[in-house]
């Protein structure tokens, strides 16, 4: 059995109880990681690139608006660092064309805005990890 | 009255400033030419006469002299006459001395204090090349007058008479040219301040514009992400409350909990309105050719799934509008949307879309036999958060209608409401940019969102 693990980098502590229930409901992963900023999603990933035989993330799921490092300069560290092809999604508050242009121009996979209806939430967030997650197959390290 | 040296100086300007001569004079310098000869005759001919007349009985009036004074003065006066041409005031005396010879003038002795103050200013005045000009043809004059045989031979004094009524003439010309430069680079100036003026408060204007829409944008960008994260948390946090502990909180909490969860809601609605009017608001029209029957039936099907009473959307073949695609859906979201809305409770829907003749213009329309509203509140209609209905009628943000006057604003197009209470409302739209005029009853003071509007009315 392949371990299904998800990162999701959240500043919002609250967003952060609202996803760890939407993926508990969907029941996609089987272990999820959560870092606050984006620069400790970025160690995250340096962490795991350094440990051989280490679980890689089927999918990365990053907040816009984040301190230290925001969601499109993670983005854009994951896919210069050669750390992977790995599905970046882009979770977030924002419905703003232009944020929306420059996350798929950084190399987004996805931009799901997050609704504010918990019905929607969990929906959203179970749409996009049955796709990541089950029906896309993730990069072959 | 400015200094004689401003006034040379001005003179000079004037001279050595290439003219440019018309190529073919026009019916106004040749008046003015005319008019300038006519005042210019009237001036001397009586000065110089009533002297000569004391002088010299039996005097004969000097025609050709006045001719030539009359054209020094006119060719100026025109404007035909710049630094290169007033060479040609050296060669007027010697056409002068042509005529005296020829007997058309009586060629006389010409030596009054006042043509000689005359010609003194008008050499004060004139360029130096003007100068060169009127001396060559002098010496050329008095170099003639030696040639002529005896009988016809002039004296130097009556050559000069004839050169001093020239330089009088031209030196007249000069001065009013001098009066017209002056009052033309007042004018002028005048004109350059205003234009000025008006560039700078366009400037000011401008900038105020781009920190309007900086404002606009960043404040959306806070609608959209600042605001709306304690939204999500009072809606996902009151949802998790409610399923996970509902039975706990008995009937009454229940109760308070679900207007708690109403009104996130309804907020978060709101806040969506907001952003999708102020991104129409900022929206570049890109026009292409778009068929609103497509669109509507799409968006007639979404509303059919929501429910309700089956309404009969009643459409033309195809409706070709030439206008920005997407504003054209948040239109026809909206406008059918509304429709809908407020016919859901007929007994029969029905809503229709289609185009009209309306004042010889060609508009198309969203009609529907729905609630209908009273004309005389149409002028608060497409105003952002104004609404005709009580929520607990036709629940709703007052921002869909705003939205859509924008979008129709956007294009530099029109729009209007025909409506009846309880026998339906018909939206008039037109989105060609001839024309523009705000919707009836709209004035400059909005609404509420004034201070955040960055275009300006149309019309």
């Amino acid at each position: 059995m392949i371990t299904r693990r998800l990162l999701v980098a959240e500043d919002d502590p609250n967003d952060r109880v609202l996803i760890r229930r939407a993926l508990a409901r969907a029941a996609l992963a089987d272990r999820v990681d959560f870092v606050t900023d984006g620069q400790e999603a970025v160690d995250f990933l340096e962490g795991l690139a350094k440990t051989p035989g280490r679980e890689w993330p089927v999918v990365v799921v990053l907040d816009l608006k984040m301190p230290r490092l925001d969601g499109l300069e993670v983005l854009a560290w994951i896919r210069r660092s050669g750390h992977g092809a790995v599905p970046v999604v882009l979770l977030t508050s924002s419905s703003e064309p232009s944020d929306i242009r420059r996350a798929y121009a950084a190399g987004a996979n996805a931009f799901v805005v997050k609704p504010s209806a918990l019905d929607a939430f969990t929906h959203a967030v179970s749409e996009l990890g049955s796709f990541w997650v089950n029906t896309n197959a993730p990069p072959v390290r | 009255m400015p200094r004689p040296s401003a006034d040379a100086s001005r003179v000079l300007d004037v001279l050595l400033e290439p003219r440019a001569r018309p190529s073919a004079p026009n019916n106004r310098a040749t008046a003015r030419l005319l008019a300038g000869c006519l005042l210019a005759l009237l001036i001397f001919f009586g000065c110089y006469d009533s002297y000569m007349a004391t002088a010299h009985p039996g005097y004969t009036p000097p025609w050709g002299g006045y001719l030539l004074l009359a054209t020094g003065y006119g060719l100026v006066r025109a404007g035909y006459f710049s630094a290169a041409a007033w060479l040609t005031v050296g060669t007027i005396p010697t056409v002068a001395f042509l005529l005296v010879v020829l007997g058309i003038s009586g060629a006389p002795t010409v030596t009054t204090s006042l043509p000689v103050l005359a010609v003194l200013l008008g050499t004060l005045l004139l360029s130096a090349r003007a100068i060169i000009g009127i001396t060559v043809g002098s010496v050329l004059a008095v170099w003639l007058t030696t040639v002529v045989p005896t009988p016809h031979r002039l004296t130097v004094g009556e050559v000069s008479g004839s050169l001093l009524i020239v330089g009088l003439g031209g030196a007249l010309g000069a001065l009013s040219v001098t009066h017209r430069t002056r009052l033309e680079r007042d004018r002028r100036a005048a004109l350059l301040t205003q234009a000025q003026e008006l560039e700078r408060r366009v400037q000011e204007r401008t900038e105020e514009l781009a920190q309007t829409v900086r404002e606009l944008e960043s404040f959306s960008y806070t609608v959209s992400h600042d605001l709306r994260a304690p939204l999500r948390a009072i809606e996902g946090f009151a949802t998790i409350l409610e399923e996970d502990h509902g039975e706990k909180l008995g009937a009454e909490g229940r109760e308070t909990l679900s207007v708690v969860l109403g009104s996130a809601r309804r907020m978060s609605v709101l806040i969506d309105g907001l952003l999708r009017l102020s991104r129409v608001a900022r929206a570049q029209v890109q026009r292409d050719e778009v068929d609103l029957v497509p669109l509507a039936r799409n968006i007639a099907r979404t509303l059919e799934v929501a429910g309700g009473t089956p309404t009969d959307f009643v459409m033309p073949d195809a409706l070709v509008v030439h206008a920005d695609p997407s504003l054209v859906a948040t239109i026809m979201e909206n406008l059918l949307g509304n429709a809908h809305k407020f016919s859901r409770g007929s007994r029969e829907p029905r809503i229709e879309l289609g185009s009209t003749l309306k004042d010889g213009e060609r508009y198309c329309f969203v009609k529907d036999n729905g609630a209908g509203f009273d004309m005389a509140h149409s002028a608060r209609l497409f105003r952002p958060f104004e609404r005709l209905h009580r929520q607990e009628e036709f629940p709703g943000t007052g921002i869909g209608l705003a939205t859509v006057w924008r979008a129709v604003e956007r294009h530099g197009g029109h729009l209007f409401a025909e409506a009846e209470p309880g026998h339906g409302a018909t939206i008039y739209f037109r989105l060609d940019a001839r024309g523009a005029a705000p919707p009836p009853g709209v004035t400059a003071r909005e609404g509420r969102l004034e201070g955040l509007r960055v275009t300006s009315r149309p019309g």
